[in-house]
């Protein structure tokens, strides 16, 4: 009741002297705000690193890389091959932390048709790259183990090089493609992705992909022997360890000892993400605690001098009988409303930054503005305020009724 | 049993090498329902007296009773809790607080009443009646002549029904004609039944009462009845 009836005096106090009020609770307001666009501008940016996570194929994925021999097994460099199809049929049958295996070769080369050209690439892969990559055929039919066994020339394309290559009335499917002089035949199309944030689709990459059976590329685009990509997937992110160990195992194997390659996972992605989250973050806070302490330095030098100016009322209180802790509370409750109203002012405009940022950043990441941190900012606020009230309130509580009440 | 007592009750200062003997060794009883006139010259001790009636401050030697209760054994709550419920303060400079109006100034006491007030809301209107302020109830003290704050001020000691009434030179910053009715207003509340103490410099004021005790130099030099 008293500590309400603190409140209300502390909201016509800042009436009564609005400038000086204005003045003081300003740098808790710039701390509110700047704490606000701080974490707005880190979670927006998260929500990008979240979707390109997924987009790189979610926790679960385990990357086989090349790796450099160490230097006690640099004599034994010749018999390096890098990853192999052999590594793949190892991974496949020996794995039991993981499922899908997915190797591929990347053939860097334009696809054509006439005079259009399509510069994006083309991948061997295997029938089950189109779970691997989670994808959908929207028309025909993906790579089966029939075109592999057989080598067959044939070719599936994503949107993009399918809406370079044909025309818009034209059926792609059953038609002829050329990679490097020779002819491929269109027997499926991918679905479109589209997912656009503030106009920008972040699934593009999921529509840039032509695909042709591994062994046929081999056999008729490269004649390399290594694989340019080894991917697996772990059954569950949790087994995430075991599956990591596992692989290195059978890879030691097939690899005959030769330290020449890794497996990694986006695990460490993940956590250079919210590392580089956290320190934002707490860059963010330390901003906004320095400014709260500045502010609740300038909020208890306003609460003094309103206790210098008000001692007579304090006196008067004492005399009707208010007790030490109803007075400490009275000036605590204004000290509290002061920083709230600071709080709040900063909050509406750290929301206004935000949305001006939000028109100005469309194209990159735009901060936004969360609830959690509204409500942190106004508990910061409080707490200001309790930090700035508790020194002055202890002097006014702790006051003789009958020296407040002489004062002129 | 005397409602207020005092046995040899000093209230000394000290400043700087020597002590003030602001009141010195003085007896007092005062009953219930009395009216009481402090007169005594500047310094001469009667605002001390009156803080000491009032529970705001303690004797330096000596033993306070309020109703039988000595002083010393209560502590500072609960003196606090007596201020507001048994006694009402009027000051000289009416101590109205600025922001609040006529009405909220006068219902103040009753945030810092520990024992639940029935009919307020309907007391607050008997009493701005009473001092003839009804009709200004939602006026700011700064609105208000000298006289009206003091009839404000007395509302606002009356709201907590207190025994006493405790009021140092209330008159003091008013024109004589205003004080006139001010004590008027002391004298109808002392017939309604309750105890009035008051501190003034005018003897015609003082003639109104029906004790005075003269103060000098901290004690009690002569009483009048
Ligand atoms: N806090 C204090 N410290 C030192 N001396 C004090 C203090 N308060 C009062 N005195 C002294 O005690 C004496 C009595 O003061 P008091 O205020 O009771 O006088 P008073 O009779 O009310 O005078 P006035 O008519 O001017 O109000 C004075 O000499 C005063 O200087
Ligand atoms: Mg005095």
């Amino acid at each position: 009741m008293i500590f309400l009836q603190g409140l209300g005096e502390g909201i016509a106090q800042l009436w009564t002297h609005k400038v000086r009020s204005l003045l003081s609770i300003s740098c808790v307001a710039l701390g509110v705000m700047s704490f606000i666009v701080v974490s707005g501008l880190v979670e927006g940016m998260f929500s990008g690193w979240q979707m390109a996570i997924t987009q790189i194929g979610g926790l679960e994925k385990l990357t086989v890389e090349n790796r450099p021999l160490p230097a006690k097994q640099r004599h034994l460099a010749g018999a390096s091959r890098g990853r192999t199809l052999e590594d793949a049929d190892a991974l496949r049958e020996l794995a039991s932390f993981s499922g899908l295996v997915s190797p591929e070769v990347e053939i860097r080369q334009p696809i054509s048709r006439g005079k259009k050209v399509y510069h994006g690439g083309v991948r061997g892969v295997l029938p089950v790259a189109l779970e691997a990559n989670n994808l959908s055929v929207s028309d025909g039919r993906f790579i089966t183990d029939v075109d592999e066994w057989n080598r067959l020339p044939v070719i599936v394309l994503g949107s993009e090089p399918a809406r370079i290559l044909f025309d818009k009335n034209e059926d792609p499917l059953g038609r002829q493609v050329r990679v490097q002089g020779q002819n491929f035949t269109v027997v499926g199309l991918i679905e479109h992705y589209e997912k656009l944030q503030f106009g920008y689709n972040v699934l593009e990459q999921k529509n840039r992909v032509a695909f042709v059976p591994l062994s046929t590329a081999r056999q008729r685009l490269s004649r390399a022997p290594s694989l340019s990509k080894l991917t697996l997937w772990a059954n569950e992110a949790g087994m995430l360890p075991q599956a990591v160990d596992e692989a290195r195992n059978i890879l030691r194997q097939t690899h005959r000892g030769l330290a020449d390659f890794d497996v990694e996972t986006n695990e460490d992605q993940f956590a250079q993400f919210e590392a580089t989250r956290r320190n934002w973050l707490v860059a963010g806070a330390a901003v906004a605690v320095v400014s709260l302490i500045v502010g609740g330095i300038g909020i208890m030098n306003l609460m003094l001098a309103s206790i210098q100016e008000r001692m007579r009322e304090i006196g008067l209180r004492k005399a009707i009988g208010a007790w030490n802790r109803d007075i400490f509370a009275l000036f605590v409750a204004e000290a509290i409303s002061l920083t709230l109203v600071g709080g709040a002012l900063g909050i509406l405009a750290g929301q206004g930054v935000i949305t001006v940022l939000g028109v100005l950043m469309a194209k990159l990441s735009p901060p936004v503005f969360s609830f959690t941190s509204a409500v942190t900012g106004l508990i910061f606020s409080v707490a200001t305020g309790l930090f700035a009230g508790i020194y002055p309130a202890l002097e006014a509580a702790r006051m003789d009724p009958i020296e407040a009440l002489r004062q002129e | 049993m005397a409602m207020l007592e005092f046995r040899r009750v000093s209230k000394h200062y000290r400043l700087g090498g020597h002590t003030v003997r602001a009141l010195d060794e003085v007896d007092l009883r005062i009953e219930e329902g009395e009216f009481v006139a402090i007169v005594g010259p500047s310094g001469s001790g009667k605002s001390t007296l009156m803080h000491l009636l009032g529970f705001l401050d303690s004797p330096t030697s000596g033993t306070i009773l309020f109703d039988g209760m000595e002083l010393a054994r209560i502590g500072v709550n609960r003196r606090a809790t007596i201020r507001g419920e048994k006694i009402g303060f009027i000051f000289q400079s009416f101590n109205l607080l600025p922001r609040l109006t006529v009405l909220q100034n006068t219902l103040l006491p009753l945030s810092y009443s520990r024992s639940p007030v029935q009919g307020a809301s309907k007391r607050v209107w008997e009493l701005l009646e009473q001092v003839g302020m009804r009709d200004r109830a939602h006026h700011r003290p700064n609105e208000l002549s000298g006289g009206q704050r003091q009839r404000v001020a007395i509302a606002r000691a009356l709201m907590n029904n207190p025994r006493i009434l405790l009021a140092d030179e209330p008159t003091g910053n008013l024109d004589s004609q205003t004080a006139r009715s001010i004590i008027g207003l002391f004298s109808a509340l002392n017939r309604e039944g309750r105890t009035v103490v008051l501190v003034t410099h005018d003897p015609g004021i003082a003639a109104c009462s029906r004790r005075q005790l003269h103060v000098l130099d901290g004690r009690i030099v002569k009483e009048v009845r």
